[in-house]
């Protein structure tokens, strides 16, 4: 294996290990995460990105990495604005899947008999499951007002305050959005499905800060130990995942026409100046705010539900962060400044202190970093940093990281023994079906504190708080 | 569904994937097998009586180009439409164009059963494959 290690969280896989190389891979990950990532082919994904057009400083993957689709999960990799590439794979289908933190004043102590009855009210107001509907009908014109505006449409519709808006990565507004570059297709797939959770492994999780690890980001974000949170887990839904599939199909024929050679397809992507890139990139942002505005719904039902339940009327936004989105930003490349389209495959923005790009109450520590563990394990807040700028245009990791398949997962235990064994460690589980339960049990993801590890101990991001999962809705 | 020598499919399964292989003599059998792994994917295929249809007309760059658009047009109707296709009609049908449609109905919650949200098909490990008088197809569903 051409793998070098630089230290004890760092590989490099040098321009030698594939033809086409035009920039090195890095790798974050400790020996027992980079063995994991060699099993399947995350290293040979990450080489393959490093030989599209026009990237610059290195394509990487960070400790949850695992094989995707064209891009590992867990993949950044940036491109010249001028003469990059654009790749709509390099999003991936669910366009703006992100998780949003939500802080209750409630301390667990005096809520915990309550929370049973907390997830079983969210279960029910909250669309989730395959093939859901949403409780919210929208006309196609309606629609394309949530792509222009995303969060900001929720907010005017009812779903929450104008405050909520200054939490939100893009303050819950994708720039450069384009409603008229998304397809009807993508629209009727959108239209019954905004404000629903979905599948898979999204969920709505109550939860309590068990740790604290950083006292003053920790003030500063408005964490303190026992108190009892909310993280929201979703996407774009079938709207985001249209999108991608019609970019995808658009960008396998316009890619000769550009004269682009691709070694894997689903790698496909055309110049970011080309008619083509600006058009997906519009329809991108438009997605990514239909995934803003559909967190920004389900909030205000969890608001509802904490109101009904607990009295409280107070359940602030901690922040929201995409983690599959392309990012046109400023970063300094060889000593210059460099504007460049950052692909965030399963990969959070990680910015330190004194962004402008942050919210105003946060610049003095960093940008909150969001880490969602699987249910009955935990999930972290994190702090951005100055060397993730220097190393990885200020980014940071998503996760854990699914380590087996559905199929090997579901065989491990029934719904019925997961519910028990989660219940007797005091974890409350609503799903809509027994196969989305037992597919996404803790054991078949890597373990999130072991990847919270690497990322804190490689300097890219810092440890904040540690959340405990009480209670998990899913879909 | 049967599966036998001739045509069939079956389910790969690998971490964060769900694959499908298909095979027939034909391009169009193993098309129509497709067609039915996805579906088997998402529902119990045996449930789904062809009582209406969906038009499909569809041209490609190649083969494997075309695999990828039939099946996301499938997809489309169920996500969109929750429209279940119990089996691809194939009028007719080159490397790079198929015309026919998907017979199918419209979901019935107390008789059909829903598996698993699929969100997109992909391009990733395509290979639609002329083996010696046997077409194998291999496509990967981001689930």
């Amino acid at each position: 294996m051409a793998l070098r290690k630089i230290d004890n969280y760092r590989y490099v896989i040098p321009k030698s290990f594939r033809d086409g190389m035009t920039v090195e891979g890095l790798i974050y990950a400790d020996e027992n995460l980079i063995r994991a990532i060699e099993k399947d082919q995350t290293l040979g994904q990450v080489a393959n990105v490093a030989t599209l057009p026009g990237l610059v400083g290195r394509s990487l993957a960070m400790p949850d990495a695992h094989q995707g689709y064209g891009f590992a999960i867990g993949g950044v990799a940036a491109a010249d604005a001028e003469a990059g590439v654009v790749s709509a794979g390099g999003v991936g289908f669910d366009i703006n899947c992100g998780v949003r933190l939500l802080a209750t004043e409630l301390g667990i102590e005096a809520a915990r008999d309550r929370i049973e009855q907390t997830v079983n009210q969210l279960f029910r107001d909250i669309p989730c499951g395959t093939g859901t509907r949403g409780l919210v009908r929208v006309s196609f014109e309606e629609l394309d007002a949530v792509l222009a505006q995303g969060a900001r449409w929720a907010v005017e519709s009812g779903y929450g305050a104008a405050r909520d808006l200054d939490f939100i990565e893009e303050l819950g507004t994708m720039p450069g959005a384009d409603p008229s570059a998304v397809s009807d297709r993508a629209k009727q797939r959108g239209k019954d499905q905004l404000g629903t959770l979905g599948s898979g492994n999204h969920f709505v999780e109550v939860q309590y800060v068990r740790e604290i690890f950083d006292e003053e980001a920790a003030r500063v974000f408005g964490l303190r130990r026992g108190q009892v949170t909310v993280l929201i887990h979703t996407g774009s839904r079938g709207l985001g995942h249209q999108v991608c599939t019609d970019y995808l199909d658009i960008m396998q024929s316009a890619m000769k026409k550009y004269g682009i050679q691709v070694v894997d397809r689903q790698l496909a992507c055309v110049p970011i100046r080309s008619p083509e890139g600006k058009r997906y990139l519009g329809a991108m942002a438009a997605a990514a705010n239909f995934a803003f505005a559909n967190r920004q719904m389900i909030t205000h039902w969890v608001r509802e539900a904490f109101r009904r339940v607990h009295g409280l009327d107070d359940v602030r936004i901690v922040y929201d962060v995409a983690h599959n989105i392309a990012k046109m930003e400023e970063h300094r490349i060889g000593g210059a400044m460099k504007r460049v389209l950052v692909h965030r495959k399963g990969a959070t923005r990680a910015f330190p202190r004194h962004r402008p790009e942050i919210p105003k109450e946060y610049r003095e520590v960093g940008q909150p970093v969001l880490i969602p563990g699987s249910m009955g394990t935990s999930s972290y807040v994190l702090v951005g940093t100055e060397l993730a700028m220097e190393e990885t245009f200020g980014s940071s990791c998503h996760g854990a990281g699914r380590a087996k398949s559905r199929h090997a997962a579901k065989k491990d235990l029934t719904a019925e023994e997961l519910v028990k064994t989660l219940g007797e460690r005091g974890i409350h589980v609503r799903g809509a079906s027994k196969s989305g339960l037992t597919e996404e049990h803790p054991g078949a993801y890597k373990d999130v504190s072991a990847v919270v590890e690497v990322v804190h101990r490689a300097g890219i991001a810092r440890k904040v708080a540690q959340l405990i999962p009480v209670g998990v809705i899913k879909g | 569904m049967e599966t036998t020598v001739e045509a069939g499919y079956r389910i790969l399964e690998h971490p964060a994937d769900i694959g499908i292989e298909a095979w027939g003599t034909t391009l169009s059998d193993a098309f129509r097998q497709a067609v039915n792994a996805l579906m088997a994917v998402i529902t119990d295929p045996e449930k789904v009586h062809p009582s209406e249809e969906r038009e499909v007309h569809l041209t490609a760059e190649d083969s494997g180009h075309l695999l990828v658009r039939l099946l996301s047009e499938a997809l489309f109707h169920f996500d969109a439409g929750k429209f279940l296709t119990s089996r691809l009609s194939i009028r007719e049908m080159s490397g790079t164009a198929i015309a026919g449609s998907l017979l199918g109905e419209t979901l019935d919650p107390s008789r059909h059963i829903l598996k698993l949200d699929v969100k997109a098909v992909t391009y990733h490990q395509l290979s639609v494959a002329d083996e010696g008088g046997m077409v194998r197809i291999r496509v990967f569903l981001d689930v």
